[in-house]
């Protein structure tokens, strides 16, 4: 979570932005880049697509600079932008806003819940597997994991990303973490 | 799950539905304290606990590594902004 000085930094840059002042908005991209291009490529998954919905992103944000209000953080400003922006050209329902019925205990058994071993721990020459899990969970799973467990969002501002409410983050963010547990296994059986 | 115990005052199928607030340290402090005796009399509870809370640990990890990134990246969304109106 950004502090206020990182907060104010944002507004100000975006400030001189609408007043035309280019530099200051290629540094205001400067510092957001890299967080906003792992959100798109959660939403999109191919690196080619995230790259055109993060310039996409940027470009609204140069337009529209003068219309942030600085009620939020300008950082959940261009994911929530970077969201709309990809469910309305994929012309997908968003869903996110689907209400997970499964049952937990199904899904955390998938996970191996009440399962006779530990799973054997991850090592540093692993992540290339975590990333694999990854990228086969669905973009709202991958979504609300890098909202919550890699970009550090609250849940209340993943709650206005996402548009839903905070029991519903909770939830959602749960069964994406066991999900994940799903998609490791799957990854480690499809290896042997 | 075969086996549902109630531990610490606790169901094993709660302490599964309460795991990611337990690792994110959200839970009131008696709801907290529940869990943590529920998990020490459950093997099987602490068992899926502790790999729960790795994975969570290696989410963050893995994805804060980026794979290699077109190096050019940074350059074409600069190019982009110099020359929209």
């Amino acid at each position: 979570m950004p502090d206020d000085d990182e907060i104010q930094l944002d507004r100000a840059l975006l400030r001189r932005s609408a007043e035309g002042d280019r530099q200051a908005f290629l540094d205001f991209c400067s510092r957001h880049q890299a967080a906003v291009f792992r959100f798109c490529r959660a939403l999109a998954g191919r690196a080619e697509d995230a790259e055109d919905l993060m310039q996409e992103t940027f470009l609204m944000a140069w337009r529209k600079a003068g219309a942030f209000e600085g009620r939020g953080s300008a950082r959940s400003w261009l994911f929530t932008a970077a969201r709309r922006k990809f469910y309305r050209v994929a012309r997908s329902p968003d869903p996110v806003a689907r209400k997970d019925t499964g049952s937990l205990e199904d899904l955390g058994a998938e996970a191996g819940w009440g399962g006779p071993e530990r799973r054997p721990h991850l090592s540093l020459d692993d992540q290339i597997q975590v990333r694999q899990a990854f990228e086969r969970l669905s973009p709202s799973d991958r979504q609300i994991l890098v909202l919550r467990d890699l970009e550090g969002f609250t849940n209340a501002e993943s709650a206005s990303i996402l548009g839903i409410e905070i029991p519903a983050v909770k939830s959602r963010l749960h069964r994406s973490r066991l999900r994940m547990m799903c998609s490791l296994s799957k990854g480690d059986s499809h290896e042997r | 799950m075969k086996g549902d115990r109630l531990v610490g005052g606790l169901w094993c199928h709660e302490v599964l539905a309460r795991l990611s607030e337990y690792v994110d340290g959200e839970l009131a402090s008696a709801e907290r304290n529940r869990v943590d005796a529920h998990l020490r009399g459950c093997d099987v509870c602490e068992r899926f606990g502790g790999d729960f809370a790795h994975i969570v640990g290696e989410i963050r990890a893995a994805l804060m590594t980026p794979p290699p990134l077109d190096g050019n990246l940074e350059k074409r969304l600069r190019e982009t902004i110099l020359e929209a109106e």
